[in-house]
């Protein structure tokens, strides 16, 4: 019967794995060894593995400077059993044992979502993306740009480039993170995630910008323009998760969405916090489009009338409510 | 001959000489004469001690009081916990002083007082000719009493509150002090410089309005009375008057409604790189109420932008517009004790058939004074692609009525034609 051994890094992360037939293994630094360790607290010839006529496995330690370790941290005086799935250290150096009867966990099969996640990486919706980004900014550099500072075209456009290097950061992080987790890093996919949240953001921001003129910029339009845009985040941390990670799909929403709330933060707190008792400035909705992108009809000098008494007497009971101080 | 041309010469140089002289030596007199009856008005902190504020004011001999400026004795007056009176007289004498009555339109107050002087100040029954010489007594800086020789140049012109135009140099602390004429009657208080040798008094008549009124128990009552009284007047007069509007690019705007409010414009139509033209009109009512340091009233106004564009895209042009709308503000100050915050409106009005815009309506309510409101509003029309007219007033210290009739009437008479 045959035995695995596993060297494990210091995050108990696999980085080699060994199969013997013979009953004895011997392990340490020296060249001579049938596992040779780096780990420089490690003897030359630091302990061996014995298989007994059981068919149990026994961890011999060789009088070593620094000690052999069982499941518990138990250091091995003269030897030690050891059972198939179970840790031991030479110093602290991790290893793990495997019988070749050992069970293993269930194939992982190919998720639809995590294809199309993955096909996502496809350099043509990269492009598409970017180029929803870089319209988005022609047109507001087109709106805002005043007619004698046209020589300046050139230095906004550059914000593109700038914009776009700087949602790399993201992806590559979770790409790294994959990649020390022993897991495909996925760069592209999440790179084509990142510029699809700031592409949505890009046309949510626009559709609201109407949407809050239409609504004579009210609270609700305000609210459900974030939460729009918690949606959209707490979208890409899940697909971030899912191509980085193997956790449940519970605890993949629940973090995404903790994130995206962290992200928005500033935007729903500014919508919950109590309006203060006393403002010197004037808050207002000063959004101005043509006429033709209002839907309404508009309120007649009557209704308005009727609205503005509405809003004396509002103010009314403002000025009555108990002073907090 | 050389003899006689000598003598003309010095005669004319004494002749020249004289009428300073002479006006010297009338303020001299009015001085001597006067200078018991002159006080320094102290606001003091009981706590503490200390000075808060100080000014000028001058007994009266009948009824026997001591008249100083509202704004000299505010903190007095709305805090009587925390400070108190005193008046320093020119002898060193020391008292305290209470308060009997107040008039913050015409920014007066009246003061009780045992203190008793050889001669006290008359008011004069009938107003001064044009030019005649007055002279004005007060308390600068805290140096001590001086008198100031003048000129009286009749009422403010375009002013709702009636004051006296006086040129001479009234300085900040003389605030509260007579102006009297040259038999050292009492024609005017001191009230207000606007540099330069340009004074404003208010007139007796104010004073003896003051005078004769009955006593009142609650100041502070009496003071939102006087208020809501105040602006109704005020509005009456405008909501009443025969608006007069003036073109303004495309539209009408109203223009000098009432002579009391006042219009200017500007435009950047000779620079010729800009992408939109604009022009500007702008029309107040200046004159605030002082009801403390941080907290006046009683202000209107009004401004007008007239934006064109040349060859933009309308969604260019209307983000440009945007810009010149969202920075409305307050014209008139106020404490966290004085007013709530604002809340606004926001709506697509279609005052007339086939006219649209947008429309902001914001409102504050006066804590202490209730009914009384300040109004924000600015609107921008909607119905052209390269142009647009941007309506705007501000209103302080004004009842529900009479801002929903003023709105009204404002809406109306901004038309495109």
């Amino acid at each position: 019967m045959a035995v695995i051994v596993e060297v494990l890094n210091k995050q108990q992360k696999v980085t080699e794995r060994h199969k013997f037939a013979q009953h004895q293994v011997r392990l340490g630094r020296a060249f001579d060894n049938d596992v040779i360790l780096f780990n420089q607290h490690v003897c030359p010839y630091h302990a061996t593995l014995q298989q007994d006529e059981a068919g149990q496995w026994w961890l011999e330690d060789l009088s070593s400077v620094n000690g052999s370790f069982v499941a518990g941290r138990k250091a091995v005086q003269a030897k030690e059993p050891l059972r198939s799935g179970e840790v031991c250290w030479l110093g602290e150096q991790a290893l793990r044992l495997y019988d070749d009867s050992h069970p293993v966990a269930a194939t992982l099969p190919f998720s639809a979502v995590g294809q199309k996640l993955q096909a996502m990486g496809h350099w043509a919706f990269i492009l598409l993306f970017a180029l929803i980004l870089a319209v988005d900014l022609v047109v507001e550099i087109w709106l805002t740009l005043p007619k004698q500072l046209e020589h300046l075209w050139t230095v906004r456009l550059l914000d593109l480039p700038r914009t776009l290097l700087m949602f790399c950061i993201w992806p590559a992080i979770l790409a790294l993170w994959s990649r020390f987790n022993q897991q495909e890093s996925h760069f592209l996919p999440q790179l084509s995630l990142t510029y699809a949240a700031l592409a949505s953001s890009a046309v949510w921001g626009a559709f609201c910008y109407w949407l809050g003129f239409n609504l004579d910029g009210s609270a609700a339009a305000q609210v459900f323009e974030v939460l729009g845009y918690i949606l959209i985040l707490t979208a890409l941390f899940c697909g971030n998760l899912w191509l980085a990670t193997h956790w449940s799909v519970k605890a993949q929403t629940s973090v995404a969405l903790a994130l995206a709330l962290l992200a928005t933060s500033g935007q729903w707190a500014g919508l919950l916090t109590p309006v203060s008792p006393f403002d010197r400035s004037l808050h207002y909705d000063s959004r101005l489009l043509p006429l033709s992108f209002y839907l309404g009809k508009g309120k007649d000098m009557q209704q308005y009338e009727q609205e503005l008494q509405q809003l004396f007497e509002q103010v009314e009971q403002k000025r009555q409510e108990p002073d907090k101080t | 001959m050389l003899q006689k041309t000598w003598t003309s010469l010095l005669l004319l140089v004494l002749c020249c000489c004289s009428a300073p002289g002479y006006s010297a030596a009338v303020a001299e007199k009015v001085f001597a004469d006067y200078a018991d009856a002159l006080l320094q008005i102290k606001v003091l902190e009981h706590a503490s001690g200390a000075k808060s504020a100080i000014g000028s004011g001058f007994l009266l001999a009948d009824p026997q009081l001591v008249v100083t400026n509202y704004h000299v004795v505010s903190e007095a007056v709305l805090f009587p916990q925390k400070y108190q009176l005193e008046f320093l007289a020119q002898n060193q004498q020391k008292g305290k002083l209470e308060i009997v009555a107040v008039d913050v339109v015409n920014d007066l107050a009246l003061l009780k007082t045992d203190y008793k002087a050889a001669k006290s100040f008359q008011l004069q029954q009938q107003n001064p000719v044009q030019g005649a010489a007055v002279y004005s007594l007060g308390n600068p800086h805290d140096l001590g009493l001086i008198v100031v020789p003048g000129t009286y140049n009749g009422l403010q012109k375009h002013s709702f509150y009636p004051r006296i135009h006086f040129t001479g140099a009234i300085n900040s602390g003389m605030s509260g002090g007579p102006a009297v004429n040259e038999a050292g009657e009492v024609i005017g208080v001191n009230v207000a410089s606007a540099g330069n040798d340009l004074g404003f008094l208010v007139p007796a008549a104010a004073l003896q309005q003051l005078l004769s009124k009955a006593p009142v128990a609650d100041i502070k009552q009496d003071i939102h009375q006087q208020l809501i009284s105040n602006q109704q007047a005020m509005f009456e007069q405008i909501l009443k008057a025969d608006w007069q509007l003036k073109s303004f690019g495309p539209a009408t705007v109203p223009d000098e409604i009432v002579p009391f409010i006042r219009c200017w414009g500007t435009s950047n139509v000779e620079k010729d790189k800009d992408d939109v033209k604009r022009v500007n009109a702008f029309c107040n009512q200046p004159e605030e109420i002082f009801l403390s340091s941080e907290f006046s009233t009683g202000r209107i106004e009004m401004q007008f932008e007239w934006l064109q564009a040349k060859d933009l895209h309308p969604l260019q042009f209307f983000r440009r517009y945007q810009q010149s709308i969202n920075q409305m503000n307050a014209d008139n100050s106020a404490g966290e004790d004085d007013v709530t915050a604002y809340s606004c409106q926001n709506q697509l009005l279609s005052p007339v058939e086939g006219q649209h815009a947008k429309a902001v309506f914001c409102l504050r309510a006066y804590r202490n004074y209730p009914q009384l409101f300040d109004v924000a509003y600015i609107s921008a029309s909607l119905d052209h692609q390269q142009q647009g007219v941007i309506s705007h007033f501000t209103l302080a210290g004004v009842d529900q009525k009479m801002a929903l009739q003023f709105s009204h009437k404002f809406i109306g008479a901004v038309v495109w034609q």
